[in-house]
């Protein structure tokens, strides 16, 4: 019975919180942010050097600002998720909700449920920019490109997880949202460091880095695990490979990151206590 | 309904609810006091399962909340001395998103009818920015009975309110005790308290000292009882009779008004009447001055007395 409940407190919840999302300009301010970038990206990559080669053969031209496109929002929900509980117990709404039937694993997947509901707005917005930006630029629209849509969903999942974990950790809606860039930015360059010195050559490397790169590979074995941005990067490369196994290991690997991460949210949530 | 053993909450070294034992029984009133950090709020939340007790355990219902948590909080209304609130919502919105969250069936007609007794119905589409502290206070008692619930936990409900609002607020919480709610109420205004309250616990520094009805409370805290009477004429005799009654205590006169003090065992007014008849005076009024809440609650507080053993005031 209490599953009833519970089920039930979630979609009320989450109903409220997309409602307000909808009602709101933020989501589309956003929006618009992710198309304008995302085409400038597209136009300075993929059709620039198209126009400078006077031919190029690309198998997915579009892979670029969509990466962007979906990375951008993924960040931005995870942002709006690690404000949205330490907002909350700031304001003192969580109490009210609390002193009626909603407990913390309702309201902690209420809170998840919203934000993967604003990226599937997103996403269809997002569908319909990148069809006609095929359309019009003739590039040809990749089953590719859906399968990286579809991943996208992940993604925003293990970003948003992780946006909700650190907005449970911390009291300061302040706090929250530095924590959640600086790591995000760090699992980013962290990321790319890595990628390059993994691709130099082992005999132009000096002694010392040498010493780096292997430091820098074993942290990647446990940093490869807790950045949300990874679990995405590791599916991209599915796609590229043509890799089902791959690409299917990827979105589970991200369900179960998302699991873990809201079941220590909840943990965690419990241990805090919903007063300001 | 509601029944708290050993309940103790320890922040750090400081104790804010010690070895708390309350009990609040089916239908009544209960008047929860205490001065600022006593431990009431602690204790509500204790209640509510929003903070975990250091020791002791609540129940309600007869059941603790982990037992049949969701159940138990659709039976519960609570209305908090702030008022928290979506203001980017209507009172209309907002209420119908608590009315889903508690299933209340016909939900629109509950609304109306739930807005109509705070009145706040003709403000309903009104952004709840833009209302006052005392409307906000009131649409926080609208939220807490939405649901019908069968105990109310009201802390401060009538702080921001006019008289007016006060009187309404008191008159719906008679409403619903009449059809059989059981109301937890904690608050300063000690006035409101004592006219609806069957009973009254009084908190201090994490304990409990008193918790009895309002006239026990009196009895047990009153060593002498102030009668004032006025004569149709000054007697000289009737001051002196007074005095040699064994039960009184002390009198002075001022004119035909005349005080007596005596023992607070029993009501001697008829005593005292007839002694002034006796002695050819005429009584035009009697007044026996009683302790008030406020009285009672400045005594017990004020000298940390604990009123909770059977037989009188223990320090």
């Amino acid at each position: 019975m209490s599953v009833g409940y519970r089920i039930h407190a979630i979609k009320v919840s989450t109903k409220r919180e997309i409602r307000s999302t909808l009602y709101g300009v933020g989501i589309y301010v956003v929006l618009a942010l992710i198309f304008l970038i995302s085409s400038y990206v597209f136009v300075n990559s993929t059709l620039r050097s198209v126009a400078d080669a006077g031919i190029q053969a690309l198998t997915n031209p579009i892979t670029s600002p969509l990466f962007v496109s979906v990375g951008l929002a993924a960040t931005y929900l995870g942002l709006c998720s690690s404000l949205s509980i330490s907002r909350d117990r700031d304001l003192g709404t969580m109490e009210v909700l609390f002193y009626g039937p909603v407990d913390s694993i309702s309201y902690v997947l209420g809170k998840y449920f919203h934000q993967l509901l604003a990226y599937l707005v997103i996403l269809v917005f997002s569908l319909i920019n990148f069809y006609a930006i095929s359309l019009v630029t003739n590039v040809g629209f990749s089953i590719d490109i859906l399968s990286i849509m579809f991943l996208s969903i992940f993604l925003t999942s293990c970003m948003v997880s992780f946006g909700i974990l650190l907005s449970v950790s911390t009291r300061r809606v302040i706090v929250s949202v530095v924590l959640f860039l600086a790591l995000v930015l760090f699992f980013l360059v962290f990321s790319m460091v890595h990628t390059w010195i993994m691709s130099i050559a082992g005999q132009n490397l000096t002694p010392t880095m040498v010493y780096v790169r292997v430091i820098l590979d074993n942290a990647n074995n446990f940093i490869k695990w807790i950045s949300p941005v990874d679990y995405f990067l590791r599916g991209m490369s599915a796609v590229f490979r043509q890799d089902p196994g791959g690409y299917a290991l990827s979105i589970l690997s991200s369900l179960i990151y998302s699991l873990v991460l809201l079941s220590l949210s909840v943990g965690m949530f419990q241990r805090k206590g919903v007063r300001r | 309904m509601i029944e708290t053993v050993r309940l103790t909450k320890k922040f750090g070294d400081l104790t804010a609810v010690d070895s708390l034992n309350l009990h609040v029984e089916k239908g009544e009133i209960y008047g929860f006091l205490g001065p600022n950090g006593a431990g009431k709020t602690t204790t509500i939340m204790m209640i509510l399962g929003l903070l975990p007790p250091t020791e002791g355990e609540v129940r309600l219902f007869g059941k603790r909340i982990s037992e049949d948590y969701f159940n138990i909080k659709r039976r519960i209304g609570v209305l908090a001395e702030v008022q928290y609130l979506y203001e980017e919502m209507t009172a209309l919105e907002y209420l119908r998103f608590f009315g889903q969250l508690y299933q209340v069936e016909n939900v629109d007609q509950r609304i109306k009818e739930t807005l109509g007794r705070v009145n706040l119905y003709d403000r309903r589409n009104e952004l709840l920015k833009g209302y006052s502290r005392g409307m906000k206070q009131k649409l926080g008692l609208a939220r807490a009975l939405l649901h019908d619930p069968e105990l109310l936990l009201l802390d401060e409900p009538v702080s921001a309110l006019d008289p007016y609002g006060i009187k309404e607020v008191r008159d719906i919480l008679l409403e619903e005790n009449a059809k059989g709610k059981t109301i937890l109420i904690s608050s300063h205004i000690l006035s409101e308290v004592e006219r609806i309250c069957h009973r009254v616990g009084i908190m201090n520094k994490g304990r409990l000292l008193a918790e009895d009805t309002m006239a026990e409370l009196r009895r047990r805290l009153t060593e002498e009882v102030e009668l004032t009477l006025e004569l149709e004429e000054e007697r000289e005799e009737v001051v002196a009779a007074l005095r040699e009654l064994p039960f009184v205590v002390g009198v002075s006169s001022n004119g035909k008004q005349i005080t007596v003090k005596t023992r607070a065992d029993q009501d001697y007014r008829g005593q005292v009447s007839a002694t002034v008849s006796r002695h050819g005076g005429v009584v035009i009024d009697l007044r026996r001055h009683e302790m008030s809440l406020e009285e009672a609650f400045v005594t017990i507080t004020e000298k940390n007395l604990s009123l909770l053993t059977k037989e009188g005031p223990a320090a």
